[in-house]
């Protein structure tokens, strides 16, 4: 269990992360969700006792990280800019690190395997791809077996096929009863893969719960009709809101879809299309950060 | 703390650091040697010693070791595992030292015996005589070159520790040795005794000037090391990891 309370960041005059709280259950995954620069990496290095916030508290189990008993059998992390000596092979980075942390060096096979990195753990990292970068960052997280996985934007460099990996393997993870925290920008990502997500934005929460939650039906039906006009006007007498659209289509507020399809064959409108709105996660996620959807 | 110093050297032995900064050090004792060779004459007992005083040339490759290491840990990034698994970083602190004393040590020692075993044959086949140096000598200059080559390691690690950037770090370092320290003595011929400089001359059988006893030579050294060392170990425990 992660517990994070009003914990603030504040670097010179730039207030970095503002006031945030928020708890981490086990057993799921949790995205944290927020756009670029919005505070997410600092706030995962508070929590790891890598900076010091100005004021607030982040614990794990209870305590801060830097008095946990067995910090390395307790949290794994995978940050953003966790770096490797460029001479060194991948299996001695983790050697390096077994070793500080007194775990035996048969592990160190075992979690190359884990990552799928058995062929090049040998191979000195200056040498490696992004992706492989970051499944040896991984494997690292994974040397303890900790009970907790923290990863800052894991799904960067990783191919689709790396991308889709990770999915699994975080959500196996969490259904063996640990729990997953995973920051990243990208909203399609989380959407597959957290099962509950805390949007972050100019370093304060703006919103926490359940995806399925957030991405609640809006309460709009989209309608297209070769009739359209005649179906809108059917609608608007009888109170509801309508919304005409291009090339026939209506967006329609208030009513439920079987009362607009009654209404179309009362009125002898043919329908073409008939369904519920979801909001887009796409679009909440928007809404809550304020911000606006660049042309890429 | 055990296993955290062999995990330093676990890190030190799994790069090619390590073998460039020995073979650096082999170069440099040889080639100081020949250096001796065309500017020493009278070959006495103090151009003996200092001909055969090879650590005490490769004290400064070990401080740049010291800083390259420490710094190296942030200049790559590595510093997140390394404070992860060790969030208390005042251990970090004194693990580096202790690994990078004992690499000092070793590698003063390397440096000993590469300028002996060069060095003696040498000078025989030249019809020099080496009566003037006895036993005691011999394990003076060894001994010495491996204190001199040990302290340089860990005073090395101490000022990477403060100084986190490496080019920083290593310019201003030797900028500070060759340059700063010998100026003191324009000053007061006394205090360069007390330098970092001063100290690994001292224990390393340099014969220069204004240097004390090898003894107290080593405890200065030592103090360096321990004050300098705790001033990193005071800012580590504050500054972020970024």
């Amino acid at each position: 269990m992660i517990e994070v309370r009003s914990l603030t960041k504040r670097f010179g005059r730039v207030t970095a992360v503002d006031g945030v709280s928020f708890d981490v259950p086990s057993g799921v995954v949790t995205g944290f969700l927020g756009p670029n620069g919005a505070g997410k990496t600092t706030t995962l290095r508070m929590l790891l006792g890598l900076a010091r916030p100005t004021s607030g508290t982040a614990t794990i189990d209870g305590v801060p990280y830097a008095r946990l008993p067995d910090p390395v059998g307790a949290v794994g992390a995978v940050l953003e800019r966790s770096g490797f000596h460029p001479g060194r092979r991948g299996r001695d980075h983790l050697r390096t690190v077994a070793r500080a942390a007194g775990i035996p060096e048969a592990r160190v096979d075992e979690t190359l395997r884990l990552v799928g990195m058995e062929q090049s753990g040998g191979r000195r990292v200056g040498g490696y791809s992004l992706g492989m970068r970051q499944r040896l960052a991984l494997a690292t997280a994974l040397l303890g077996d900790p009970d907790i996985l923290i990863l800052d934007e894991p799904a960067n460099g990783l191919d689709p096929q790396g991308i889709r990996w990770l999915r699994d393997f975080l959500r196996a993870y969490a259904a063996g009863g640990r729990t997953v925290l995973v920051s990243s920008h990208v909203l399609a990502e989380m959407s597959q893969t957290a099962d509950a997500v805390i949007v972050i934005a100019r370093g304060k929460v703006v919103a926490q719960g359940q995806i399925a939650e957030l991405a609640a039906p809006s309460g709009a039906v989209e309608v297209r009709s070769p009739g359209a006009e005649r179906l809108a006007a059917a609608l608007r007498s009888r109170g509801f809101g309508v919304e005409a659209g291009s090339d026939g289509t209506l967006i329609v507020t208030g009513a439920e879809p079987a009362e607009i399809g009654d209404l179309a064959l009362s009125e002898g409108v043919a329908i073409h299309r008939l369904a519920e709105r979801a909001a887009s996660l796409e679009d909440v996620f928007l809404e809550l950060t304020g911000e606006e959807a660049t042309p890429g | 703390m055990t296993r955290l110093v062999s995990a330093e050297l676990l890190k030190l032995r799994t790069t090619r650091t390590a073998l460039g900064f020995l073979a650096a050090i082999t170069l440099l004792t040889l080639g100081l040697q020949a250096i001796g060779y065309a500017t020493l004459d009278a070959f006495d007992e103090a151009d003996l010693k200092q001909m055969l005083s090879g650590a005490g040339a490769v004290t400064a490759l070990l401080l740049v070791l010291g800083i390259v290491a420490t710094t190296g840990e942030y200049r790559h990034n590595t510093i997140t595992s390394t404070v992860l698994v060790t969030p208390d970083r005042r251990r970090i602190v004194v693990s580096k030292l202790g690994a990078y004393v004992l690499t000092g040590a070793f590698l003063g020692l390397v440096a000993m015996a590469v300028s002996l075993a060069a060095g003696i044959p040498w000078l025989s086949a030249r019809d020099i005589s080496l009566d003037a140096l006895d036993t005691g000598d011999y394990a003076g200059l060894v001994v010495g070159g491996m204190y001199a080559a040990a302290l340089a390691g860990g005073i090395g690690v101490a000022i990477g520790t403060i100084v986190r950037n490496q080019v920083a770090a290593v310019v201003g370092t030797l900028i500070y040795l060759f340059v700063v320290e010998p100026a003191l003595t324009l000053i007061d011929d006394e205090v360069y005794g007390y330098t970092i400089g001063g100290g690994l001359g001292a224990v390393s059988a340099d014969t220069g000037d204004n240097l004390l006893d090898p003894v107290p030579g080593g405890l200065i050294l030592l103090a360096w090391m321990v004050v300098l060392g705790a001033i990193g170990a005071a800012l580590e425990q504050r500054r972020d990891v970024v």
